[in-house]
């Protein structure tokens, strides 16, 4: 297996066009890092500028009243996570901005992609892509006939004279091709983590764990596929039908199937539309209390309840409002808020469970199709994905809810009189409201959310293992 | 001798099962295009035609309101007022769905189909949007002409890379090259042949899609066969590019890694390069605006009196001479409104302009990527291009624009909003806008007259050396 694996190294670095496609894709390497620097860097500076344009905003209201600056809100961005460097994942398609204000659970709108042509759908080339998508192209050009020529020139007859077993031999190719590959590969990381260490800031050893598995991963991706390469030219006879093949096999299965898997998703568990899922929310929360119509029946009733709570005899005191030692306004808009967040949940999950059930498809495609399975989880790793998402909007909304009830709060116990509409809390009330802390997940997090996906990996590992036994046994010298 | 040639290149079809089991697949994923188009199309039309049935149903009820309404006292009602109005008739406009949205989807899927047709309907809080997927559209949509453009050009180098090399390499060339017919025309005639069973799941595809768009609203026989006609010109270029590289008679593996390479090259590396260089050459639009917009209508409402004054009078001279006549809140209102209605214009013209400018520059590139001026006209015939996009939220904000400038000056000349006015207020046309397509083709032709021009130069030299020598 050694000289195997030695020979076709010594071979592979003598071939012209492996040297120029080697320098090519360590061109395209450096031209990926550059891009990527300059595209993380203006994220991070345009959302580090953003988030503290928002907070300033908010602390510079002056004097307002609390529900004014509930209708006012919050923003909340993309962020952006170091990671993402290396790949980019949903981020152009998800959306970049989220209004939090009261009364209303908003979407995140205005994804990148919104401003972008057709032409974007051929996609931008980030450094995940090229390990995803080109580096497999580089090992089928150099293993597709990593056997079928040995045979085609008569050399795989020498060699079984010479008594090497068939095992042996293919482990060498594999090894060999692989190693090249893998090198390529490293060579590629350590352009992107230079570019990222010279141009962005020194914090990427606090991810060296995230890189490092992400690129375990890679590697496990670029063995089964360099292990397929060289088993499909030692099961063709010739080495152009063996070419034909493995490109007919790389345009299906990292061109065409990911398509197929989402349109799958779609068709299965079709998208609610907006105006029936508007519907059934007006519905459910028309059954609530309306926290700005007093004349409400619920909100008369909460009024009551609020009245015997503080003992105010109405028939004894003239200005009930004036009595209570709350501002009803504030609790009503507050229970208000309690009942549509119940309502939010109900619906939002639904729709949100909706799409985690399309991409279920893709997740367990990955047992028919590698590529699925490094795509999904490089984006689980790298922050960029459906999931991350999710998270982003949960937390946000979780905020907004702790923002409503603050001022909600603050107009009911705050010391204001029901229906005084004009009052207005003092400029430094906004500092107590604290700042939306962006979420992160520990490495764990993201890994357990690829599972299936990684089991699809070891899966693909051990099928290409099996793979070369049982070639190992069929393989034919003629 | 075509028929001789044809009848043999059909029996070697029929023997060989690959090539058959091939066809017949392409053909199934071809109606699976056909079919995933169909299903954005038909999601699209249930989302229009229902926001249309919502919007009806609040101008009838609406109507209804202003048929019995009476005008007793100076007092405006309720109803009277602009956003009021607005509130009850709840209006929404729609981008109209074209039929060939189901051969190219494009980024139709990513953009907008419904914006508020209110005068103060937030564009950077479009409630109407659509859920979407965000890993299903970075998937993208297998749509007809993703498999005209990926898969055509991989089927002919499946069946024509060894055209000529598997005869030279089988030792048949020599007898082929004895016969008394032109060898150049033999090949000729079997490329033709071979081009003609790579069309065979296009063909039926270009049937199987009229049947299904030919019965839908808004269908234009004449686009239907602009865009087949896009398809068709993009065959011919890759059966000239397959021509080219015959020409110089490599082996059979040569010719399939040059074919494999050239397709990677015009379909991967040479557009994904170009998207990498221009995203970093045009960045997304900067959505801080947008958290500025909110502090500015926030703001617009509690400037003095005198400047709302300034303001509205800057836009309205002739109601500078009624000044004191004029109601102050009226003023306030119109003011501000307008305020913050141009204002949103404004960022919308920016951020609509960037993408513009990106588009504009994409075009100049299609002299080195032919095949982003195919994806190009394919969108532009459907009408999902983002061009068609930016006309469609222009004439949305023309529409608003001209809603509120009738409601607020109404409001300000009358004493009351009456049933006719109620009836003339400007409502939204669906407006379909034809662009040219053909410019975005003439890279691609100009290399397809190119490479037959070097095929016809290369035999010219061959038979005057033959003279010659």
């Amino acid at each position: 297996m050694r000289s195997i694996f030695s020979q076709t190294i010594t071979n592979a670095l003598r071939q012209k066009h492996l040297q120029v496609l080697a320098a090519v894709l360590i061109l395209i390497f450096a031209l990926v890092a550059f891009n990527s620097v300059v595209a993380y860097k203006a994220r991070m500076d345009s959302f580090e500028k953003v988030k503290q344009a928002v907070r300033k905003a908010w602390l510079n209201q002056g004097p307002q009243n609390p529900h004014s600056s509930a209708h006012y809100g919050h923003y909340i961005f993309q962020p952006v996570d170091p990671m993402q460097f290396l790949d980019n994942g949903i981020r152009p398609f998800a959306g970049s901005i989220l209004r939090l204000e009261a009364h209303a659970q908003n979407e995140a709108a205005f994804s990148p992609a919104q401003d972008k042509t057709e032409l974007s759908r051929f996609g931008d080339m980030s450094f995940a892509w090229m390990l995803q998508v080109l580096m497999p192209l580089f090992i089928i050009l150099f293993s597709f006939n990593a056997v079928s020529a040995e045979r085609e020139s008569q050399n795989l007859k020498l060699l079984s004279a010479q008594g090497i077993r068939n095992c042996s031999y293919l482990w060498g190719k594999i090894l060999s091709h692989y190693s090249v590959a893998i090198s390529l590969s490293l060579a590629g990381l350590f352009i992107q983590l230079l570019a990222y260490q010279l141009f962005v800031s020194g914090s990427g050893a606090t991810y060296f764990s995230g890189i490092a598995i992400w690129f375990l991963l890679y590697a496990a991706y670029l063995f089964v596929l360099t292990g397929l390469s060289v088993l499909i030219s030692a099961w063709v006879k010739k080495s152009s039908t063996s070419l034909v093949t493995q490109l007919a096999c790389w345009i299906l299965l990292m061109i065409v199937m990911p398509k197929i898997t989402a349109g799958a998703g779609a068709a299965l568990y079709p998208m609610e539309h907006k105006a029936v899922f508007n519907k059934a929310l007006k519905e459910d929360r028309e059954k609530g209390i309306d926290g700005h119509n007093p004349a409400d029946e619920r909100s008369k009733m909460f009024m009551d309840s609020v009245i015997a709570h503080y003992k105010i005899d109405t028939n004894k005191v003239k200005d009930v409002n004036a009595a209570l030692p709350v501002n009803v306004d504030g609790l009503v808009m507050q229970a208000d808020e309690e009942y549509a967040n119940l309502v939010y949940d109900k619906h939002f999950k639904r729709v949100r469970d909706n799409i985690v059930k399309q991409n279920s498809i893709s997740k367990y495609a990955a047992f028919i199709n590698p590529y699925l399975a490094i795509r999904n989880t490089s984006m689980a790793i790298s922050q960029s994905d459906f999931i991350s998402h999710l998270n982003l909007l949960k937390s946000a909304e979780t905020y907004r809810r702790y923002l409503i009830k603050e001022l909600n709060d603050k107009m009911a116990y705050g010391g204001s009189k029901t229906g005084d509409w004009d009052w207005k809390v003092n400029a430094k009330f906004w500092e107590t409201v604290k700042d939306f802390t962006y979420p992160t997940t520990k490495l764990s997090q993201r890994i357990k959310t690829s599972g299936i996906e990684i089991a699809a990996m070891l899966f693909w590992v051990l099928l290409v293992t099996a793979g070369v036994v049982i070639t190992s046994k069929k393989i034919t010298v003629l | 001798m075509l028929q001789t040639i044809f009848k043999f290149e059909s029996k070697l079809l029929i023997r060989s099962k690959g090539l058959i089991a091939a066809l017949l697949v392409l053909t199934a994923i071809g109606f699976y295009s056909i079919d995933q188009g169909h299903a954005v199309y038909q999601y699209k039309a249930i989302t229009v035609d229902s926001a249309m049935a919502r919007k009806g149903r609040s101008y009838e009820q609406a109507k209804r309101i202003f048929d019995t309404l009476t005008y007793k006292t100076a007092f405006r009602n309720d109803i009277e007022e602009p956003w009021v109005i607005e509130w009850r008739l709840q209006d929404v406009v729609a981008k109209n769905v074209s039929p060939l949205s189901i051969l190219s989807i494009g980024q139709s899927d990513v953009y907008p189909q419904l914006f508020s047709g209110r005068f103060n309907g937030d564009y950077f809080m479009n409630n109407y949007a659509e859920f979407k997927n965000p890993e299903q559209l970075l998937a993208g949509n297998l749509d007809t002409a993703f498999f005209i453009v990926y898969l055509f050009p991989l089927l002919l180098l499946a069946l024509t890379y060894n055209l000529q090399s598997a005869d030279k390499e089988a030792g048949i060339y020599p007898l082929l090259n004895t016969q008394e017919s032109n060898i150049q025309k033999l090949m000729q005639y079997r490329l033709f042949y071979r081009w003609l069973a790579a069309l065979f799941p296009f063909i039926i595809t270009l049937v199987a899609s009229f049947f299904i768009l030919s019965p839908l609203p808004l269908f234009s026989f004449v686009a239907f066969m602009q865009w087949w006609s896009i398809a068709l010109i993009y065959t011919i270029f890759w059966l000239a590019l397959v021509a080219l590289v015959q020409h110089f008679q490599f082996s059979s593996l040569i010719n399939a890694i040059t074919l494999a390479g050239v397709w990677v090259l015009l379909l991967i590396a040479i557009p994904g390069l170009f998207n990498t260089w221009f995203n970093y050459k045009y960045p997304a639009a900067n959505k801080t605006e947008i958290a500025e917009y909110r502090d500015y209508n926030y703001k617009a409402w509690d400037i003095s009196l005198d400047k709302h004054k300034k303001y509205l009078f800057g836009i309205y001279p002739q109601l500078q001479n009624d000044a004191a006549k004029l109601d102050t809140n009226n003023v306030k209102s119109f003011s501000y409104s307008l305020q913050v209605f141009n204002r949103e214009k404004e960022l919308h013209t920016a951020i609509t302009g960037k993408a513009a400018e990106q588009a504009a520059a994409e075009e100049k590139t299609f002299w080195i990527n032919p095949i982003g001026g195919v994806m190009r006209s394919f969108a532009t015939v459907s009408q999902t291009s983002l061009n068609h996009q930016q006309i469609f939220e222009k004439d949305v904000f023309a529409y608003r624009e001209k809603k509120l400038k009738y409601l607020f000056e109404k409001m300000i000349n009358q004493p009351h909003f009456t049933k006719i006015d109620f009836v003339e207020m400007p409502k939204y046309q669906i407006k379909i806008n034809k662009s040219v397509f053909i410019v975005f083709l003439f890279p691609m032709v100009l290399m397809m007259v190119l490479s037959v021009l070097f095929i016809l130069l290369g035999r010219t030299q061959k038979t005057l050396l033959k003279c010659f020598y």
